[in-house]
């Protein structure tokens, strides 16, 4: 399986749909921890990345960057603002690349997760948005095959929300409720699963993995 | 929760839009126009100074662009910082060839995306300093004050900086004489009732009709403690106590002060509550400078109120006693 500006596109419309279909639930659960527009937010996110049309762009580095550019337009949210430099950070990484093999994704995202952590000031088990996309990482990195990461990144970020929810934010507005936050998912963490569970269930390949609207909240 | 609106997704731009209509003093720049400037221009030499924030807290930040105050500032969606190419935007439009201040509150958001356009501005050869407004003595201990939020009292910073531009000191002291401002003022709020994003389902927390909240933020951040409302006088009381609890070692006697409507809350409940704090700041022997008494950082229709008190220095009195002319403020 190789990764192409098309198929980056391909992944992005799905992913936004998937984000719109599930924008009141996002804010539903923000709203228990914050001002509730986190579905909001990401629905404009989503919708400026997709309108990006990235299909075209002469190789993954330029479809990453142009993403990165729609999508800083849309916001300047905490969460938005680290969705934006994951995205440059896969851009640099893929630079002048016209196609990806998956097995390099993991040391990508995993760049882009660490920038992510410079650019917001937070740590690994803070219960965010980051910590899922750590899960992803580690699946990818201990897969040996196309079909097992797909499998297991779709595990990892269910996984990810399981351990999480008991423990405490410790991030961002949600680390004011502290003992309110334990028990609840993180509304970041959350969008990941959505975007990760619905953009696989589209593509035909949901399995033993449980749907995204089964989650407890 | 009822708003005079149009459309939810339209309200910061259709606000935008009528402010400059209202104030020609001010327009609006940039891709998305979510910068607004002032209409007469920079001044070539003279430190720029920039804001910005998410909306929703009018007068601030926008309202604060105009002469001795702010030259540019990046508006974000409500309760969301600007974005990334707001904040590069404005900083380009406040540069005047002598380097740009950028002031505004401990936010991750807004210091994110500020952050990262200050890095692009540096490469375009244009020298940026940041200071941030951390006066909410309610968000953090003073061990970690660096934590602490920039609540009401930033407009202080914004009047001392401004004023320290005009007379065409350089970046670095500009800079300093915000960062002073800031490290001699203490707010501390309380809320009543809360307010609602316009797109989002609820308002941004719950309050029963009988409580009050000693501490809230100005985006509905808990407080320190939640009980039946009580009096003004009692409230500014403890307001009052724990601002002088927290003053900074260097602190004398001269103070500024701002009573500041979260929104909802009329000018008449802030008078009382001057009343009280005039009283009790007299009474442990200070002198009440300067007294600013009305809405300077509001959370659209919150009721509450903050208290911020300005502990003078020489040249921060100065600086605050120079002329300045914003669509909300004059000295």
């Amino acid at each position: 399986m190789v990764i192409t500006p098309q198929g980056i596109a391909d992944f992005v419309d799905r992913a936004a749909a998937a984000i719109l279909a599930h924008e009141a639930m996002l804010n539903e659960a923000d709203g228990r921890l914050g001002d509730g527009d986190t579905g909001g937010m990401l629905a404009r996110f989503a919708t400026a990345v997709a309108a990006a049309k990235v299909g075209g762009a002469p190789d993954v580095g330029s479809a990453f960057t142009a993403l990165a550019k729609a999508g800083s337009q849309s916001t300047g949210s905490s969460f938005g603002t680290l969705l934006v430099t994951a995205l440059l950070s896969l851009g640099k990484g893929s630079q002048g690349r016209t196609e990806l093999e998956w097995n390099e994704v993991g040391s990508l995202l995993a760049a882009a997760r660490d920038a992510m952590m410079r650019r917001g000031s937070t740590e690994l088990g803070a219960k965010t948005a980051i910590d899922s996309i750590d899960y992803i990482v580690r699946a990818l990195d201990a897969a040996t095959s196309a079909a097992d990461a797909d499998h297991d990144v779709a595990r990892a970020t269910r996984q990810a929300l399981e351990d999480f929810r008991g423990r405490p934010c410790r991030a961002g507005r949600a680390r004011m409720y502290e003992d309110k936050s334990a028990g609840l998912d993180d509304p970041g963490m959350l969008a990941i699963d959505v975007i990760v569970q619905a953009s696989r269930r589209t593509a035909g390949l949901a399995g033993s993995v449980a749907t995204a609207d089964s989650r407890q909240t | 929760m009822k708003k005079i609106i149009n459309k939810p997704e339209m309200y910061v731009d259709e606000m935008l839009d009528g402010l400059c209509m209202a104030h020609p003093s001010l327009k609006r720049t940039g891709e998305t126009k979510r910068v607004v400037t002032r209409s007469s221009g920079i001044e070539a030499g003279k430190v720029g100074i920039v804001s910005g924030g998410g909306s929703g807290h009018l007068p601030l930040f926008t309202g604060y662009v105009g002469e001795g105050l702010l030259d540019a500032c990046a508006i974000g969606n409500v309760f969301e910082g600007p974005t990334v190419a707001s904040c590069g935007e404005a900083i380009r439009q406040a540069d005047g060839g002598a380097g740009v201040l950028c002031l505004y509150g401990n936010y991750g958001g807004d210091r994110m995306n500020f952050d990262m356009a200050c890095e692009m501005a540096e490469l375009d050869s244009i020298p940026t300093r940041t200071v941030l407004g951390t006066d909410d003595i309610a968000s953090a201990p003073p061990a970690e004050g660096a934590k602490r939020r920039g609540v009401a009292g930033i407009v202080f910073a914004y009047k001392a900086a401004g004023a320290k531009a005009v007379e065409r000191a350089s970046l670095d002291e500009v800079a300093a004489a915000a960062t002073d401002a800031v490290a001699r003022t203490r707010s501390i709020g309380v809320a009543l009732s809360p307010c609602r994003i316009p797109t989002a389902a609820r308002p941004s927390f719950a309050i029963s009709e009988d409580e009050i909240e000693f501490g809230m933020g100005i985006h509905g951040e808990p407080g320190i403690w939640r009980d039946r409302v009580k009096s003004a006088d009692d409230l500014v009381n403890e307001m009052t106590t724990r601002i002088l609890a927290d003053k900074p070692a260097s602190a004398g006697k001269r103070i500024a002060v701002l009573v500041n409507s979260l929104g909802a809350t009329p000018l008449e409940e802030l008078f009382i509550m001057y009343r009280r704090l005039g009283t009790r700041l007299t009474g442990d022997g200070y002198t009440i400078a300067r007294s600013l008494v009305g809405h300077f950082v509001t959370s659209m229709e919150m009721a509450g109120a903050s208290i911020s008190i300005c502990f003078l220095g020489d040249e921060l009195e100065r600086l605050l006693g120079r002329p300045a002319q914003c669509p909300f403020w004059s000295v």
